[in-house]
């Protein structure tokens, strides 16, 4: 039944059995993106055929499949093929010690086979939540961890942009690659990981706060905050906009809030959180932080 | 063996129909299968000298205006093993083909001795068309990335699930009851808003939509993209199968793709031949690739495309 329920989710995101961690992630955010675009020749074709209300049920079957098969609380509900051990991680020696402390609560934290996946289903948030990004990265935790912890640091790729405050703080990065084909590959920043055990992102944070490094941690996300990140990296909105794959207009939007432009919320939150992912900056607390301007204001 | 139809459709001309089933066709015969191409494009008919057949005998014409069996109208090809029906039909008005004689000759289709029976269905969304493409047992959809290619696909796939569904309901008796839902359809199904339809056809009790969802269920689209200059629009590949899972509600696979390919105009334009273009390294990969999706019916996934 498991393996049933989990096949028929994978379908929604046009994935086979063997699908790994990646490939869900890359599946969700070309169909998140496909059906939130207003150019995408494969959505335009069907002019007024599709409504907006049924653009808005797909988008939340492809949201729910997707946090049915990772979880929105960074803790996935299925085993992934062993692809996954493919995964590259980059790491640094001092986290490894600061996470050996943790191993005890790690073991608690393994997933319930025998949770229903239904239950789970319908406690998902009707607006498009995406879940924690890093829980990929809890994943490919759980698999690597196998190989002894960190001790094969495997560094592969390299953050592509100069002179990035965050990026100087960041002691172990996992990269994301959101690859398009024949689009130049997007790097980002990851969040703060270690490869030993299943570390979910409020621990992440609380190393943050403790460490007292990321100025995003404590003060909130605005537009005003996002514009000022970028622009001290000297990019400009359309160059962002191309690298994430979002109309520079949207990022324009974003930065100045203009919130009745913003119509779809499922589609703001993606794009907040893919803004983030590329400032190397804690993808949940903004997104929340943001999504909740944008609910206040509204 | 068991004898297959397949129907090459999809709507919009140029998009390479033709060359695409005569080089299914063509291939199949070279790897020892017994094959006849049928030649369903009543209007443009050029399958003739796409395989080396001079025009002149018209097999439609023959069946439809002589009475003569369509087993005995197949022309040979400069390929052996591979047979055409020829649609060259002149000054034969296409609409003048009587519902009754449709139906004899779809039933001459299925009597034909062959292993693999290709019908080339050409442009456009007429009636016969539809009724030919829904008649095989492979639905091939073919397409290029161009807006107008994909907006025909889906006018195209609208009329064939409104005709199927038509179909189901008529024969299960509910002819009088749906005709104010299925008046002037598949005529008018470039207007219809196809999720409207389809609840309104539901709403008509649960007998009908249990009839819906199975016409919905039996039809299973292979997609194949033609004329892809850039790899990224291969995806377009994906993004289709999913439009017409989530949207349209049927199964669609994803066969594969054709690369954009001079040899290929060459042939088209009657500089080049079919067996030339079939030594074509590319080319004869795709098609191995792509027919051997179809027989089997996997397809192409994410994966496959980087």
């Amino acid at each position: 039944m498991r393996k049933k329920v989990k096949k028929e989710y994978l379908k929604v995101l046009e994935l086979g059995e063997n699908a790994s961690r990646d490939d869900i992630e890359n599946a969700y955010s070309y169909f998140v993106r496909l059906y939130s675009s207003e150019d995408s020749p494969e959505i335009t074709a069907l002019k007024d055929d599709l409504s907006i209300t049924e653009r808005n049920r797909i988008l939340s079957d492809i949201d729910k499949a997707y946090k049915a098969l990772v979880g929105d609380d960074g803790v996935n509900r299925f085993e992934f093929s062993s692809k996954i051990e493919q995964q590259e991680i980059v790491l640094e020696d001092e986290s490894v010690n600061e996470t050996e402390n943790n191993e005890a609560e790690d073991t608690e934290e393994i997933p319930d086979e025998n949770e229903p996946v239904i239950e789970f289903i319908d406690t998902v948030d009707p607006i498009h939540d995406i879940p924690v990004e890093g829980s990929s990265n809890v994943d490919a935790k759980t698999e690597t961890s196998d190989n002894g912890a960190g001790d094969e640091i495997d560094s592969i790729l390299e953050f592509p942009l100069e002179e990035s405050p965050d990026v100087d703080n960041e002691k172990d990065e996992i990269k994301f690659e959101i690859s398009k084909s024949a689009d130049p590959v997007v790097e980002f920043p990851g969040e703060v990981y270690s490869d030993d055990g299943d570390h979910l992102e409020s621990e992440i944070e609380k190393i943050e706060i403790h460490d007292n490094i990321n100025e995003e941690s404590v003060v909130e996300i605005t537009g005003k905050y996002l514009k000022k990140q970028r622009e001290s990296r000297g990019i400009k909105p359309r160059e962002l906009g191309s690298q994430l794959n979002i109309s520079h207009k949207i990022i324009t939007y974003i930065e100045n809030e203009k919130f009745e432009k913003l119509e779809d919320p499922g589609y703001l939150r993606w794009a907040i959180k893919a803004y983030a992912k590329f400032l190397g900056i804690s993808t949940e607390k903004c997104a929340e932080d943001y999504m909740r301007r944008y609910r206040n204001k509204k | 063996m068991k004898k297959e139809i397949w129907a090459i459709g999809g709507g919009k001309g140029g998009t390479g129909k033709s060359v695409i089933s005569a080089l299914f066709a063509a291939t199949a015969a070279k790897n020892g299968k017994k094959v006849i191409i049928i030649d369903g494009d009543l209007g443009g008919a050029n399958l003739h000298s796409l395989l080396g057949v001079s025009s002149g005998k018209s097999s439609l014409n023959e069946f439809f205006e002589k009475k003569i069996p369509l087993s005995e109208t197949l022309i040979e090809t400069v390929i052996p093993d591979l047979a055409l029906i020829s649609g060259d039909m002149m000054s034969y008005n296409p609409l003048s083909v009587k519902y009754i004689q449709r139906l004899k000759f779809y039933r001459h289709i299925k009597e034909l001795d062959a292993d693999l029976i290709i019908i080339d269905l050409g442009a456009g969304t007429a009636l016969n068309t539809i009724d030919s493409f829904l008649l095989a047992d492979k639905m091939v959809l073919v397409t290029t990335p161009e807006i107008t290619s994909i907006e025909n696909l889906y006018i195209f796939v609208k009329k064939i699930i409104v005709r199927k569904i038509k179909d189901m309901l008529d024969y299960e008796g509910f002819k009088e009851i749906d005709k104010s839902i299925l008046l002037d359809i598949p005529k008018g199904a470039e207007s219809i808003k196809f999720t409207e339809f389809l609840e309104k056809l539901k709403g008509l009790g649960k007998e009908q939509e249990k009839i819906v969802s199975q016409g919905l269920e039996s039809l299973t689209v292979n997609l194949v993209l033609n004329q892809i200059r850039e790899k990224k629009y291969a995806q377009y590949g994906i993004s289709l199968k999913s439009v017409l899972k989530r949207h349209f509600n049927i199964d669609a696979l994803f066969s594969g793709y054709f690369e954009y390919n001079e040899s290929i105009l060459k042939l088209v334009s009657g500089d080049s031949d079919i067996e030339t273009v079939m030594i074509d390294k590319k080319i004869s990969e795709s098609v191995n690739f792509i027919t051997k999706n179809i027989s089997s019916g996997s397809d192409v996934n994410f994966n496959e495309l980087k």
